[in-house]
């Protein structure tokens, strides 16, 4: 679904050169941008479920990589950290859609033939009320099917880390699920 | 539905979720905008470098600032604690070696504690300000070791304790008028070339085992030398009196533990010994005997000045007397 992101050694070793000697660098960058960009943005708008927001992260992420000169692995922990970092801005002015919660007070979903879209929008729903570490585990693992040392190594974390996180994440999804199953 | 088929059904709807977020390929504007990048020539914004000049300085400053309270304490120990300078041989303390004098900078104990957690907080916030990528451990880190360094600085330590009883000799209890409540007053006789004898205990009163490293004695006037020629413990409360009690060394206190302290002083080339008569009292001026214990609370320097709790012990002493010309002449025999 969303690919991974590799780089290109020649400009991974480069040095900074100043902005007038930086052709040959600019190029290699835009062609780098180029080859990984949707799969960048398509991994930060899952992460974040915002494609604005999502714009924005990896427009930091790729600022990043220009400055440092590398555009590897490294690149997408950046944008990986960028987004977490966004969740955790949202986490603490977080909007509390009032519209949506009169209206499953007056219309509470049933059972039936829309069940899966019910389901969904309850995971949807607490999905953005993980804590943004687990939500990031999630989104790689089941938004970007990314295994757990790849993620771990995204993330600069350990595996056992990243094993609990999904641990946690998905019983609080699977708790938001049975309650829609009821 | 088993638990097997409900985490394969909750993985199956949460894949349908996050490819709903997927918004497919990127946009023309954002390709626009990364392509800028380079020609853009990003630099820090200017509030990013204040930041992380301000961290770095922060950081810096407050590692400066520990160093030197270590430096200036273990100068202050190596110069001014009884019990602090340890024989190199033996390890063993010896209060009557030439580390002790009569002017300890102690106050370097009271201060290092408050500089030292001020220094932590400071490099607390330089870790909290520079932005690392693992946020927890450097937000643990700088709000913990603070919490602890106050925590350690400013729990209950050690106290003078009466329990034990307080010992002091030679000594006149002066006439109080009549309805006086105050504190009782004690007036220390020994002579210039004498000595006076001063048991005291001293409590945990803290929550946390307390080691004690030395007994400072202390006066603000020059006119005094009042030393400890001779430090001794006594484990017991002082039965049967006098005691000889064990030469110093740092010793343990568990909390509520108790521990008598036997101290030989001198009083100083000005003492009015047995010369000292209550009754034209515009002649002498009062010196309080106190003493500071220097100890560490889980490695942590503490110093408390303590006294007589039980009494106002004043070594009597002329006010025009030159401390000088009070020495030679007491040398001279």
């Amino acid at each position: 679904m969303v690919g991974g992101l590799v780089g290109e050694p020649g400009l991974e070793r480069e040095g900074r050169p100043g902005l007038r000697a930086a052709d040959g660098r600019s190029d290699a960058f835009r062609r780098l941008v180029e080859r990984h960009l949707d799969d960048a943005y398509r991994l930060a708008a899952v992460i974040l479920g915002d494609r604005v927001e999502a714009e924005d992260a990896v427009h930091d992420a790729a600022v990043a990589a220009w400055r440092a000169g590398r555009f590897d692995a490294w690149f997408r922990r950046i944008l990986v950290n960028g987004c977490r970092d966004r969740l955790r801005v949202r986490a603490r002015h977080r909007l509390v859609d009032v519209g949506r919660a009169l209206v499953e007070a007056e219309h509470p979903v049933v059972a039936d033939a829309s069940e899966h879209t019910a389901t969904r929008d309850a995971l949807g729903r607490s999905l953005a009320g993980l804590d943004p570490d687990h939500l990031v585990v999630v989104a790689l693992r089941f938004g970007a099917d990314l295994t757990v040392p790849a993620i771990a190594e995204a993330l600069g974390i350990p595996e056992g880390t990243v094993k609990s996180r999904l641990h946690h994440a998905l019983g609080r999804l699977r708790a938001a699920m049975t309650e829609v199953d009821r | 539905m088993s638990e097997r088929e409900d985490d394969l059904r909750l993985e199956r709807e949460l894949r349908e979720v996050l490819r709903g977020r997927d918004p497919g390929p990127a946009p023309y504007g954002l390709r626009g905008r990364v392509d800028r990048v380079p020609e853009e020539g990003p630099r820090p914004s200017g509030r990013q470098t204040a930041g992380r000049a301000l961290a770095w300085a922060g950081s810096i400053a407050a590692g400066i600032a520990a160093t030197a309270v270590v430096v200036a304490a273990s100068r202050a120990r190596d110069s001014g604690a009884i019990g602090a300078s340890p024989d190199a041989a033996t390890g063993v303390p010896d209060p009557l070696g030439p580390g002790v004098v009569p002017y300890p900078p102690i106050e370097m104990f009271g201060y290092a504690a408050a500089v030292l957690a001020v220094s932590l907080v400071a490099l607390g916030i330089g870790l909290l300000v520079l932005r690392r990528r693992s946020g927890r451990i450097p937000l643990v880190l700088g709000v913990l070791v603070p919490v602890l360094a106050a925590v350690l600085a400013l729990m209950p330590g050690v106290v003078a304790d009466e329990s034990g009883g307080t010992m002091v000799q030679p000594v006149v209890v002066p006439q109080m008028p009549a309805g006086y409540t105050g504190s009782r007053m004690l007036y220390l006789v020994a002579g210039p070339t004498e000595t006076y004898d001063l048991e005291i205990g001293i409590r945990n009163s803290g929550p946390l085992p307390v080691t004690v490293h030395g007994v400072f004695g202390r006066t603000d006037d020059a006119r005094l030398n009042p030393h400890w020629v001779e430090v001794r413990l006594v484990p017991e409360p002082r039965t049967p009196s006098p005691v000889t009690g064990d030469p110093f060394a740092p010793f343990t206190l568990a909390p509520g533990g108790w521990m008598g302290v036997r101290l030989t002083g001198n009083p100083g080339p000005c003492a009015a010994g047995g010369s000292f008569d209550q009754a034209p009292a515009d002649t002498f001026q009062y010196q309080p005997v106190t003493f500071t214990v220097s100890y560490d609370i889980l490695g942590w320097p503490r110093a408390d000045r303590l006294s007589d709790p039980s009494s106002q012990l004043l070594v009597p002493y002329r006010g025009d007397c030159d401390p000088s010309a009070a020495a030679s002449a007491s040398a001279t025999p």
